[in-house]
């Protein structure tokens, strides 16, 4: 760069002056972190125990017992049983979550405002909204749900599908937001309202990106329907809680296998569905 | 093609100019256009032409000056049906909704008039689907019509893009340098079709160019931009080499050489 005035050129050296020093501040901070991280390690016991007397067997006898697979007939019936319950908390979850997550995204996205003050008051007021749903875990909301309406799958759906109805809008409005511009406005100028807009342009447009997310999401809400058993409600991992007080540590194994399985089945749903929305 | 130039003026611009902070892009600029004319606007890029376009067809609103479309001040009509009725916008490319079916990128011409609830079922069962066909058939897609948008080729999305136009049937046809992006064989091969659409339907048709032969073999009319002044505005026959000369000069690498 060359200096067109005297003034240019001392702005240029200064500048430079201000961006070398905040290169140094970030490397002092990583230093310092680092050895944050080093000091912290000397206040960790190693030579006593880490472990619980007896753990490092227990540990041994876990791990081994993944070759003792329980797979007979009646625990993998059971075995079965759970995971479709968890599953269909799930599914149900989801299904709210995603009724819920979509009009409240729409909303927060501010797309359909007409005004500036309107975009502003729908936007702020639908993320505050968003905001509080997702900031209370789905485990915390299932405490409150079984105090309220006790051990029934409905707390366990209504737990799913408060935080994640949260999750989905938030994610659903930006990607909403975060579509080619040209489209809508030719879509305008053949005489669309923004609610035509978001049916023919934003949408379709959105879609592909929304539904990988909404999969991604209902892996994680089996995952979490999984240790609803924390609060009480059945499911697979009631079953993995049984099992480990009864030290049948193959049982345990058979039901992460399930769980795993489950996981792997919406995966490969999951990019069946996508393949085909983006091709 | 200067059938009734002037016995119906369509656009009538007074002193119009467009600025932004630092920068204007359209100098007081006056301009009529007849009912049924076609008329090219030339220049070369950063001349103010898609600023112009997109005046005229009320994306953006003039700094200072007035325009009129029909006898109506644009800044009184209403977008979507009132607006959408008289002006219909083509672009360079990426006007179309590439995860759409053709149909209802080309239905979308529609949505001025169609109520939410029409325009949500056709989503599901197109509505108007005679309108479409004929549409599509005109432009030479009549096999496509149920095909995924995004897999045509840009010129074909183009002729879905004037499929539109004809489904929309506004008086007026603003295209912004329409086949900008398109190879020399397709480019003329849009521009015709553009221009006999425009003819056959009796509709005004407005466009930036950047290929002057364009503006020589369909439009009666030229208008000349440079640096957002009017440079001229002239029967194509009577377009003279002197006036393109000083159309597309290279004044600023002039001076860059001289100095």
């Amino acid at each position: 760069m060359r200096c067109g005035s005297s003034t240019s050129c001392v702005d240029s050296r200064s500048m430079s002056l201000i961006s070398f020093r905040l290169l140094e501040g970030r490397g002092l901070l990583t230093l310092l972190l680092l050895g944050a991280v080093a000091w912290s390690l000397t206040s960790v016991p190693w030579s006593r125990d880490i472990l619980h007397p007896g753990g490092a067997r227990a540990l041994a006898q876990i791990l081994g017992a993944i070759f003792s697979l329980d797979l007979s007939p009646p625990f993998l019936r059971l075995a079965a049983e759970a995971a479709w319950t968890t599953v269909a908390y799930a599914v149900a979850g989801m299904t709210l979550a995603l009724g819920l997550g979509l009009p409240l995204g729409i909303l927060s996205s501010g797309v359909l405002a007409e005004s500036r003050w309107a975009r502003w008051a729908s936007v702020s007021g639908v993320r505050f909204i968003l905001g509080s749903l997702r900031s209370v875990h789905e485990l915390v909301w299932a405490w409150l749900f079984v105090v309220a309406i006790g051990f029934s799958p409905i707390a366990a759906v209504l737990a799913l599908a408060l935080p994640y109805s949260g999750i989905l809008g938030r994610i659903f409005a930006e990607v909403l937001n975060d579509v080619r511009q040209e489209p809508l406005s030719s879509l305008r100028s053949s005489g669309a309202s923004e609610l035509k807009v978001l049916l023919y342009g934003r949408l379709p447009m959105a879609l592909p990106d929304m539904a990988s997310y909404a999969f991604y999401r209902f892996e994680c809400a089996i995952r979490s329907a999984a240790i609803f058993s924390f609060v009480g409600i059945a499911g697979l991992g009631y079953q993995i809680q049984l099992s480990l007080d009864d030290l049948l540590y193959g049982q345990v194994w058979t039901l992460l296998l399930f769980l795993v399985g489950l996981v792997a089945l919406v995966d490969l749903w999951s990019s069946a569905v996508r393949r085909r929305l983006v091709s | 093609m200067s059938q009734q130039a002037n016995s119906e003026r369509i656009f009538r611009l007074e002193s119009v100019t467009k600025s932004y902070p630092g920068r204007v892009a359209l100098a007081p600029l006056s301009l009529t256009i007849g009912a049924g004319e076609a008329v090219a606007v030339a220049g070369p890029s950063g001349s103010g032409k898609t600023t112009l376009l997109h005046l005229m067809a009320g994306i953006i609103q003039p700094s200072a000056g007035s325009i009129s479309l029909d006898g109506q001040a644009l800044s009184e009509l209403g977008p979507g049906r009132e607006l959408s009725s008289l002006v219909g916008v083509i672009h360079q490319q990426l006007d179309l909704v590439p995860h759409l079916s053709v149909v209802h990128n080309v239905l979308a011409g529609r949505l001025g008039q169609w109520g939410l609830l029409r325009s949500l079922v056709s989503l599901v069962t197109p509505r108007d689907r005679h309108l479409a066909a004929a549409a599509i058939e005109r432009v030479g897609l009549a096999d496509r019509l149920f095909e995924r948008t995004s897999r045509l080729s840009g010129g074909e999305q183009q002729r879905v893009a004037i499929a539109r136009l004809l489904v929309q049937d506004p008086r007026v046809i603003i295209a912004d340098e329409p086949v900008a992006s398109l190879d020399p064989a397709r480019a003329t091969d849009l521009m015709g079709l553009l221009s006999s659409i425009a003819g056959d339907t009796g509709k005004t048709l407005i466009a930036s160019l950047h290929s002057i032969e364009h503006a020589r073999d369909y439009f009666s009319r030229v208008v000349g931009l440079r640096n957002g002044v009017l440079l001229f505005d002239t029967p194509v026959h009577e377009l003279s080499q002197d006036a393109l000369r000083e159309l597309y000069e290279l004044r600023g690498l002039e001076v860059d050489v001289a100095d």
